[in-house]
């Protein structure tokens, strides 16, 4: 069950370009958070700039404590970042439903900043792999920390790792894993999404849309499904790779 | 503790904050955040009587202070609703509200005939004030005869108090109020969102798939308090019901001195699940504050010099 709780922000730094890891205590959120949900965050102080919270994926959750990973991409992400230590950010959570239990042995793939659910997913499943690409070098999270979980890493400029995406490093290990899971821009998911059909893995993706609620009361981050219109925030943000319309998502006018 | 109760018509809220349409579902959602017993009433997300999948997303797009959204009435159609959402609906301790819409009269008419047995409702709300759907919608809440016509129409088949959900959108809300008051209609709900759109520049394209859609949040809060005033000053004995801009108590009671017998938060939820409580708390301490026995002392207790 979700909660919407004031939580302090106990660690908060950069880790990247424009991308931060903050860490906010907020026991209730984090006992019940897996791999995959998310939060809808925003400043404690009532303003109307911005009007909505900001969804972001829970990228790990120990000692009552949960950890975001938030890249500014405009002014919602800009606060957010701004924040410090010691201050307090109203957290909604978790919300969602996370990713399925793998089966078997598990490829993670990252494209930018979908790397955060995907922290939180490698450290929860030992036996997994994470593929993670990135335009350049200072975009690239510093993954240090993570003992738990083994990594690849590509950019499009060959600055650090291979030079490739995250589709191409995955195809060449696909035949090692049993399940894969994905977040990122959606020309890749849609392409993981066809390397695995055709590998017949099973692959689950995680979907981005803008939300108002977030909590799967508004309609307002709807996407057409096989099986009709589904809610990101409620039943998704994580989906089936066979049950998008992908067309649909490539389509759609604006975003 | 200062009495909370208000009368809307003939229907008892136990204080006067209601949830607006489509900003709460049924109470489903919010409903595992806090005891949904605590609100005065909800109102569900509006019913056509066919199933609508709802406009192209996105959807939803913020704006200065407020949000637009082009859902579309995305809903499962009457029948199953009544078979999927009223059994959970029906159990809520607070008054429930259906809010319904039609692309004309007839339909109208059939949804009402499937609801008008169902116990638990207490009012039905008509929203002929949607500006995301093409037929029935914003059409129809702009025409007096219209709005005259329909309201006339559906109270021959029901008993169930007419709340008449009305659009910002027009010159003069007054006159679209009376011609719904005139043909049966119990009371008023104001505002719905205004009519609004956004533009990405950088790709020439409109913010929203569906071009257009509403304003709500506390962006419209000053116009949703001129209608309000407007609606009670004109009929100052039909009961009004304050929608548009609630983010905080004190929003509401300015609804509430404007002119609404009861208010109805809707996005401001979003931004803060348990609004919708900490309104009620709010007005029961401005009450006390202020010295108002009864929260329906509230209702138009605006000082005016003229
Ligand atoms: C389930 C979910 C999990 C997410 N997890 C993370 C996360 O862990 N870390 C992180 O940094 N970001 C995450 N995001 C994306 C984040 O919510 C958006 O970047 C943020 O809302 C943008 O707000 P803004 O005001 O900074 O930017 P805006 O000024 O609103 O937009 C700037 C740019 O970001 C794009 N954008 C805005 N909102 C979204 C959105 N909801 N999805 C995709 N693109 C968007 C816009 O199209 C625009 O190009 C997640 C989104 C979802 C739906
Ligand atoms: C996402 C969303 C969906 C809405 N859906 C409906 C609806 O189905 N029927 C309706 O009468 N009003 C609908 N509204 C309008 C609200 O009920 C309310 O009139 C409006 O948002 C103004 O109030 P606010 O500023 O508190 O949000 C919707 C508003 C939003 C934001
Ligand atoms: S954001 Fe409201 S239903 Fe998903």
């Amino acid at each position: 069950m979700p909660v919407d709780v004031l939580g302090k922000i106990t660690d908060k730094r950069i880790i990247a370009r424009d991308t931060v890891r903050i860490v906010i205590d907020a026991p209730s959120v984090a006992e019940n958070a897996k791999p995959g949900q998310f939060v809808m965050v925003s400043q404690s102080l009532p303003t109307f700039d911005p009007f909505l919270r900001r969804p972001i994926a829970i990228s790990g959750a120990e000692w009552g404590r949960i950890e975001l990973i938030v890249r500014v991409v405009g002014w919602g992400t800009a606060v957010l970042a701004n924040s410090e230590e010691g201050d307090q950010l109203r957290v909604l959570g978790p919300l969602g439903i996370g990713f399925p239990p793998p089966a078997g042995h598990l490829a993670l793939v990252a494209g930018g900043i979908g790397i955060a659910p995907l922290l939180f997913a490698g450290r929860n499943w030992a036996k997994s792999r994470l593929f993670y690409g990135e335009t350049t070098a200072d975009w690239i999270c510093d993954l240090s920390r993570e003992k738990s979980c083994e990594f690849d890493i590509a950019t499009d400029d060959g600055s650090v790792g291979e030079k490739c995406n995250a589709v191409e490093l995955l195809k060449k290990k696909i035949d090692q894993f049993e399940h894969v899971f994905a977040c990122g821009p959606e020309p890749m998911l849609h392409a993981i999404a066809k390397l695995c059909k055709r590998k017949k893995i099973p692959c689950a993706v995680s979907l981005e849309e803008r939300m108002a609620c977030g909590v799967g009361a508004c309609q307002g981050c709807t996407i057409k499904t096989k099986s009709g219109y589904r809610r990101v925030c409620k039943d998704g943000p994580v989906f089936d790779a066979n049950e998008i319309i992908w067309e649909e998502l490539d389509e759609r006018p604006c975003g | 503790m200062s009495d909370l109760a208000v009368n809307i018509g003939n229907v008892r809220l136990k204080n006067p904050v209601m949830v607006a349409s489509g900003c709460f579902g049924v109470g489903r959602e919010y409903g595992e955040l806090f005891d949904l017993s605590f609100l005065g009433g909800i109102v569900t997300k509006t019913v056509t009587l066919e199933p609508r999948e709802g406009n192209l997303p996105p959807r939803v797009w913020e704006t200065p202070a407020g949000m637009l959204n082009s859902i579309g009435l995305a809903n499962p159609g009457i029948s199953a609703f009544i078979e999927t959402e009223i059994p959970f609906f029906r159990e809520l301790d607070c008054a429930k509200i259906i809010s319904i819409a039609g692309k004309n009269f007839g339909e109208f008419v059939e949804i009402i005939k499937k609801i008008d047995a169902l116990d638990c409702i207490d009012a039905i709300e008509i929203n002929v004030s949607c500006p995301n759907v093409e037929e029935g919608g914003l059409a129809f809440g702009t025409s007096p005869e219209t709005v005259s016509g329909l309201v006339s129409t559906v109270r021959k088949i029901t008993e169930k108090p007419l709340w008449v959900k009305l659009t910002p959108n027009v010159t003069d809300i007054a006159e679209i109020g009376r011609s719904a008051v005139d043909a049966g209609a119990d009371a008023l709900c104001a505002i719905n969102t205004l009519s609004a759109m956004e533009i990405d520049i950088g790709r020439r394209v409109s913010r929203l798939g569906n071009i257009t859609g509403g304003l709500s949040g506390a962006a419209i809060r000053p116009v949703a308090l001129a209608k309000v005033f407007a609606l009670h000053r004109a009929l100052p004995d039909v009961p009004v019901v304050g929608i548009g801009g609630i983010t905080e108590a004190g929003d509401a009671i300015a609804h509430m001195l404007a002119g609404a017998s009861a208010v109805q938060v809707g996005s401001g939820i979003f931004r803060s699940p348990h609004l919708p409580i900490e309104v009620v708390v709010g007005i029961d301490q401005y009450c006390e504050f202020y010295d108002f026995p009864r929260a329906e002392d509230l209702t138009g207790a605006l000082n005016i010099e003229e």
